[in-house]
């Protein structure tokens, strides 16, 4: 069975053909959209590897059905640079050093930008709990808890130039 | 990890539900929040043709308080909207709390906390904050609804009353009285995405400087989640004290069977609940009384 699905992704529409079983993971990742960005890693919710924003709030797009999806505005890792620059929080995990094999690293920057959207400042436990559901098997989160950091000052710098 | 086929459904209507279920008999599967679901099906853990989604149905989207009536909560409630809710973290602090512990903040955005009763897990997070708080479930088919408290609602480690083509409505918790204290604490090895080895809950209600009502709701130290009728008639009627809390944590384990499993042996388990109770006694009565 197949479906006709409209979604925003990154602030641009897409009506995709998808099978009833295509995770979000899957199709965003799929010929139709190609935004390989997302990445896959256990597939059953434990790893973050897949993470991304769906209406704001971070997901695991591998345990959500694409049909589900439909009408719902998803932003993917390729949703944050602007004008071809970097978002801050990408700029802050490249000088923090939080990126090592890369792997997790979508996932991170948007759990990252969730975290931040909500809570600006927050203390370096508060980091901790936010990423419990992020898991990165090189860089043992120091680095990862110094970007998002160092992202929360850059933005709040951001936010003060006119 | 691909995803067997099926035909995924999305009813507008309980109504419209019912007529699918009764249509693939045997076949079909509800779909909550999908975390527990999808993962069962990727790992062929179960098997279903078809799956109905929920989403849709906004009598099960029903959050509603009231001072008079108390809590109505439908069962498709994303577990990070309990734990967000400023009204829920006020009137039933200790299921907020649980909402919290439970998985990963990705996994709340997604699951329901009528998927976490109706997966029936001995460690489910919502479930022993709910009995603590003497839920009652709504459960509804095309022959109509019936109501049961939520304690008698489980039959076993991932069985339930619930009947084919029966769905969970709602959820409805009375008003808690003033001068009640309460405490959740679940014991896992790690701090998060954790499976609690044990769980205990408590509620105490004091009036006069004694403890007229308890409540001790123990989680994955038996086949479902029980309460310890012992452990609450001893501290009911009597002036609080941390020996009596002790004597009730003793016979809370007592009155437990818990398993050996790869998270813990069965003597450890006991011994955590008595560790736990008199804890987690100690936490809710503080919130209320000084004592001895």
């Amino acid at each position: 069975m197949k479906k006709h699905i409209a979604l925003k992704i990154n602030n641009q529409d897409y009506e995709l053909l998808v099978a009833d079983n295509e995770t979000l993971a899957q199709v965003l990742r799929g010929t139709q959209v190609n935004l390989t960005g997302t990445k896959q890693g256990c597939e059953i919710g434990d790893c973050g590897a897949c993470t991304v924003l769906m209406d704001g709030k971070p997901v695991n797009s591998c345990l959500v059905l694409a049909v589900q999806a439909s009408g719902h505005e998803i932003t993917t890792i390729e949703g944050l640079a602007r004008n071809g620059k970097l978002h801050p929080i990408q700029e802050a995990f490249i000088e923090a050093g939080a990126v090592q094999c890369g792997f997790c690293t979508p996932g991170m920057i948007l759990k990252a930008k969730a975290l931040l959207d909500t809570n600006t400042k927050p203390t370096r436990q508060e980091i901790r709990k936010a990423f419990v559901g992020n898991l990165c098997r090189c860089t043992g989160y120091f680095k990862i808890i110094n970007a998002v950091e160092k992202a929360s000052e850059m933005l709040s710098k951001e936010e003060v130039k006119p | 990890m691909i995803l067997p086929r099926f035909k995924f459904t999305e009813p507008q209507t309980l109504e419209e539900a019912f007529e699918i279920v009764e249509q693939n008999k045997g076949h079909a599967a509800f779909l909550a929040g999908g975390t527990d679901l999808l993962v069962n099906l990727k790992k062929k853990v179960v098997n279903h043709s078809v799956i109905i989604s929920l989403e849709k149905l906004a009598e099960l989207k029903n959050i509603e308080y009231s001072n008079e009536k108390g809590l109505t909560l439908g069962a498709m409630t994303r577990i990070s909207d309990i734990e967000e809710s400023p009204v829920l973290r006020e009137k039933y602090p200790i299921l907020a709390i649980a909402a919290s512990k439970l998985g990963s903040p990705q996994v709340r955005n997604r699951a329901t906390v009528g998927g976490n009763i109706c997966a029936a897990r001995p460690a489910g997070d919502t479930i022993g904050p709910l009995i603590a708080y003497a839920a009652t479930v709504r459960l509804v088919s095309k022959d109509g609804e019936r109501r049961q408290p939520l304690e008698e609602f489980f039959l076993g480690p991932g069985k339930t009353i619930i009947r084919d083509g029966e769905i969970l409505a709602d959820i409805q918790l009375g008003t808690v009285p003033a001068n009640t204290g309460a405490s959740y604490i679940k014991y896992g090895i790690r701090k998060a995405m954790e499976i609690a080895m044990v769980s205990v809950t408590t509620l105490l209600t004091f009036g006069n400087a004694s403890c007229q009502s308890a409540r001790v709701v123990l989680g994955a130290v038996a086949p479902t989640f029980i309460r310890s009728p012992q452990a609450e008639d001893v501290l009911s009627g009597k002036i609080f004290s941390r020996d009596i809390a002790g004597h009730a944590a003793k016979l809370a384990a007592g009155c437990c069977q818990p398993i050996s499993d790869i998270r813990a042996s069965d003597e450890y388990r006991r011994e955590l609940v008595e560790v736990l109770t008199k804890r987690s006694l100690l936490e809710a009565a503080s919130q209320c009384v000084n004592f001895s």
